[in-house]
């Protein structure tokens, strides 16, 4: 930042003319080469976000050179963002994990060793917490970036082998708010509809997403329906902060950090006072509850229940730019438009009220009808590639079995053993530790071993200092699946190196309940191993060591095959014929030779492979378009919300009130902080970082300070200032920007380093229903400590 | 004076620009294959702390019709950032290799003539239509 704008226009004024002439090229200059030169192009699906988009890597003598996107495709119609289209330059990169690696105590440094050591030791390490401490004292943590296949045969050796239902994964982070909106408003997780509602839609009201930088590939859909359509579609972006996002917006609503609540209560008061509701879809599909025992009330009860929430209460109570007139207008736009979509990520789901936030704008869609009709939809955005896919139907959070099954009950726990062939009994009935708590646990000495797998806990958790501290601690045996250092290794006493995406073969779930495969295109550097080799290996090996033989017949249906393709298959054939049949993710369609066969997929449920090749269930629920709307049917209607959740198959509108986050502001912390993703970084910056292009886009976090608080504390643009909670505090450089409303600032928390690592600052209070940590907001103090100074990018290197 | 500087900078990258779009398309019939060479020759020499600011934290001072055309586009509104077409230190390029907009743009680079750059109908960074 030490760079003088003025000075460098001087510096490059003589060269700039030359520059500009040496623009007139002759045409015979340019290269107009359309593709790469490679050998082979080799069709996937996209490593990063949860868009999904479809993309071809391009091999040229058995290494990646290139991406490039898929036109056919129905995620993406051939766009890539920066991140997609540069993906491949980590995978040759240097610092690659290429050997297992091992120390016994975490201050000494890492040795090599080999693969039959390190599985050893991996065995013996879990096997002695077991004998010791007991079954719940080992866990494995993953992420919404594993394939299925991982996340599906880990939670396999973990509940059938070693009798925990300690498993979990980052999409507890990120997501679990959506799945438990879903659940109780709709009865059923995952949306109803898809992206193919964008090009239908004619209302889209865009909360706590910043799609623009989050979901880059999927907001360009949304922008080019705005831009073709400019008075025909409307667009609301509610957000505290003014975002890319909010460019193509008609109405931007900027409400104080979690007063949403408030907001779209006000919008369904103006719905009902209006008369705007859909007194048809009310009577043929809805019900009305309150409370933990989920009781059913009338109408009448829903509308006292608004009272408080008349659009001058709201809009006062939601400060910043609101005015009463706004929330009726985008009232009446969300009821009346031909067809509404909804669409949110984390700025709803990090919330200590997640479930409810959910719910209410769930509310506002059963009340106007805004379902199951083309263009209408309440679109939860995805954050990682596999969140639904691997973790949310493959059984990877620590209540859920595969199959959307819940723990807890029995008869669903027994069809999983069933299908398993071990013997009834085997999955213990209590849900595991949550991520949060299963932290904890390992701080308190209640886990003695445990297994992170293609994530970074000791960077991504809230308020991660403490939990960190637990983690390299001597008392946990911490074994990493990874393809780089992180600041996760750091805390391990193994090391073990993974294939990556393209270096071997899975499927991915995107946003829109869409499974699409990625097969190996090149082999992986040195001894890196696909994961589902390196469980079934483990696995046999813990069989020995706790001389346990169901441990052993968790994989036996794989053992001997390649584990290239012939293993992922396997494991794919087992989940999807055996443990979503008859299930609302009905995938027996979707087999190995269909998902090669498609340019894009198959959308879930898709029961056989006939309705798979037509791509599956665009809307779920409405008859004609997903077969189980038929085969599930108890009534003539058009639409059959079928869902495992709604014994009365209704879709339930919540009376959810306003209830304030965790930790508000107040005169020692007095100002609201928000963090957020920036386009040119995935999560911790491991793989992004480490694409020189990606790295220099935007190499450090900053915080961004509304100009008129920045006044007050005497901050100018580039000044580094420290911002502080009552758990942490980091520093940064400011950016003053309309961005952020006055009384709050806003942190992208991409960066690992520790002197600007955001996350020991935020809340770790959590969603008592998702369990979801209130990463969006909680209060600090922002003061200044000097003008820009020059920074350093930071990616951890192994050894630290 | 720094004004006057700016303005004739301006006004020289405004005519050759003019001037590129109309080689370009006077000499599309006698395009053939070549490579594209790095011109950080004559950008300016930039410091390690330089390097790692985004291009338009200059450009829009330097080229502020530039930046203001590709803003206001597409890419603009849908961050589709200069390195994404232009290269970053390693591999800058004034003018775009083709191969670059096919990372996104494959079917309609299949579609179009082959000798035909794609920036002669959609304009540089207004990626106006035909």
């Amino acid at each position: 930042m030490s760079v003088s704008r003025r000075d460098f226009i001087k510096r490059s004024a003589a060269l700039t003319a030359a520059s500009y002439v040496g623009m007139n090229l002759p045409i015979s200059n340019v290269n107009v080469a359309k593709a790469v030169d490679v050998d082979t192009w080799v069709r996937g699906t996209c490593r990063l976000c949860g868009v999904g988009c479809r993309l071809e890597m391009g091999v040229k003598d058995g290494r990646p050179v290139a991406l490039r996107g898929v036109p056919e495709a129905r995620t993406n119609y051939g766009y890539l963002c920066m991140k997609g289209m540069l993906f491949y330059k980590l995978m040759r990169h240097p610092e690659r994990l290429k050997k297992p690696l091992y120390r016994e105590k975490k201050d000494q440094p890492f040795r090599e060793i080999s693969w039959d050591a390190a599985l050893d030791l991996a065995a013996k390490g879990f096997a002695e917490s077991v004998k010791k401490y007991g079954h719940d004292s080992v866990a494995y943590y993953g992420s919404g970036q594993c394939l299925t296949e991982e996340s599906y045969l880990f939670q396999k050796v973990m509940r059938g082998g070693l009798q925990t239902n300690n498993v979990e994964g980052n999409p507890r982070l990120c997501m679990a708010s959506a799945v438990g909106g879903y659940l109780t408003s709709f009865g059923a997780d995952e949306p109803i509809g898809g992206y193919a509602n964008v090009e239908r839609s004619y209302c889209m009201f865009i909360i706590g997403s910043n799609m623009a930088e989050a979901h880059p590939v999927f907001y360009r859909r949304v922008m080019r329906r705005k831009l073709d359509n400019p008075d025909k579609v409307k667009i609301i972006n509610a957000d505290p902060r003014i975002s890319p996002t909010s460019r193509i917006a008609d109405m931007h609503l900027q409400f104080r950090p979690g007063t949403d609540m408030a907001l779209m209560n006000a919008m369904a008061y103006v719905i009902i006072d209006e008369n705007l509701y859909d007194e048809k879809f009310l009577r043929d599909y809805a019900t009305f509850r309150v409370g933990k025992e989920s009781k059913e009330v009338d109408m009448e009860a829903y509308k006292a229940s608004l009272d408080e929430y008349t659009p001058e209460k709201a809009a006062r109570l939601c400060g910043g730019n609101i005015t009463a007139e706004d929330i009726r207008t985008a009232a009446r736009w969300f009821a009346t438009s031909q067809g509404t979509l909804s669409m949110w990520c984390m700025g709803i789901n990090q919330r200590k009220q997640g479930v409810w936030a959910n719910n209410l704008i769930h509310n506002l869609h059963i009340l106007t009808g805004q379902l199951c009709k083309p263009g209408a939809d309440s679109l939860s955005l995805t954050g990682q590639p596999n969140a639904c896919g691997g973790v949310r139907e493959g059984g990877g959070l620590c209540h859920i079995l595969p199959g959307h099954r819940l723990v807890k009950k029995g008869k669903l726990r027994n069809q999983v053993e069933d299908a398993w062939g071990i013997p009834r009994g085997r999955i213990p009935p209590k849900p595991g530790y949550h991520t949060m708590a299963m932290f904890q646990a390992v701080n308190d000495k209640k886990i003695r071993a445990i297994w992170i797998n293609c994530t970074s806990p000791a960077q991504s958790l809230p308020n991660v200092k403490p939990y960190r501290e637990g983690m390299k601690s001597d008392d946990v045996f911490m074994v990493c699946t990874d393809i780089f250092p992180t600041k996760t290794t750091e805390c391990a006493n193994l090391i073990l190196p993974a294939a990556f995406h393209f270096e071997k073969t899975g499927v991915y779930g995107c946003t829109e309940r869409r499974s699409q495969i990625t097969p190996k295109a090149v082999d992986a550097p040195g001894d890196a191993m696909p994961e589902v080799w390196i469980v079934r290996e483990w696995a046999l090996k813990l069989a020995k060591e706790l001389n346990d033989p169901v441990i052993a017949q968790c994989v036996a249906p794989f053992v001997g095959k390649e584990p290239d393709y012939e293993l992922p298959e396997a494991i794919w054939d087992e989940y999807t014929q055996k443990l979503t049949k008859h299930r609302d993710n009905d995938l027996r369609g979707a087999t190995y030779d269909v998902l090669k066969s498609m340019a894009d997929g198959v959308q879930w449920p898709a029961p056989t492979k006939e309705f798979a090749l037509t791509g599956g269930t665009v809307m779920k629920f409405v008859r004609g378009s997903d077969p189980m709307a038929d085969s599930e049917a108890k009534d003539d209607k058009p639409y059959q919300f079928y869902g495992p959740a709604h014994p009365d198959k209704k879709l339930w509108i919540w009376l959810r009130p306003y209830v304030g986050a965790a930790e508000e502001p107040d005169g020692e912390y007095p100002l609201y902080l928000s963090t957020g993703r920036i386009i040119d970084h995935w999560h911790t910056t491991s793989m992004t970082g480490r694409v020189p292009e990606l790295l220099r886009a935007n190499p450090y976090s900053f915080v961004e300070i509304n100009p008129k608080d920045a006044k007050k504390m005497g901050v100018r643009p580039g000044d580094m200032v420290e911002i502080e909670s009552r758990r942490g505090k980091v520093e940064m450089p400011a950016k003053v920007v309309e961005g952020p409303m006055e009384g709050m600032v806003f942190a992208y928390w991409h960066d690992m380093h520790e002197d600007r690592m955001i996350n020991k600052v935020c809340n770790d209070a959590y969603d008592p229903g998702s369990k979801e940590p209130e990463f969006k907001i909680c209060s600090c103090r922002v003061r200044r400590i000097s003008g820009p100074k020059a920074l350093t990018p930071y990616i951890t290197q192994l050894n630290g | 004076m720094k004004t006057l500087l700016l303005f004739l900078i301006l006004l020289v990258v405004g005519f050759c620009l003019s001037a590129c779009n109309c080689a370009n398309f006077c000499a599309k019939e006698s395009v053939i294959k070549s490579t594209q060479q790095p011109v950080m020759a004559d950008h300016p020499e930039l410091t390690e702390q330089e390097q790692l600011l985004p291009c338009f934290e200059c450009h829009k001072d330097v080229t502020p019709d530039i930046y203001d055309e590709w803003y206001n586009s597409s890419h603009g509104i849908g961050s589709v950032k200069c390195y994404q077409c232009h290269g970053t230190y390693e591999d800058l390029t004034k003018v775009p290799a083709m191969d670059r907009c096919g990372a996104c743009h494959a079917a309609a680079l299949d579609h179009s003539e082959q000798a035909t750059p794609c920036w002669n109908c959609h304009l540089s960074h207004t990626f106006t239509g035909h």
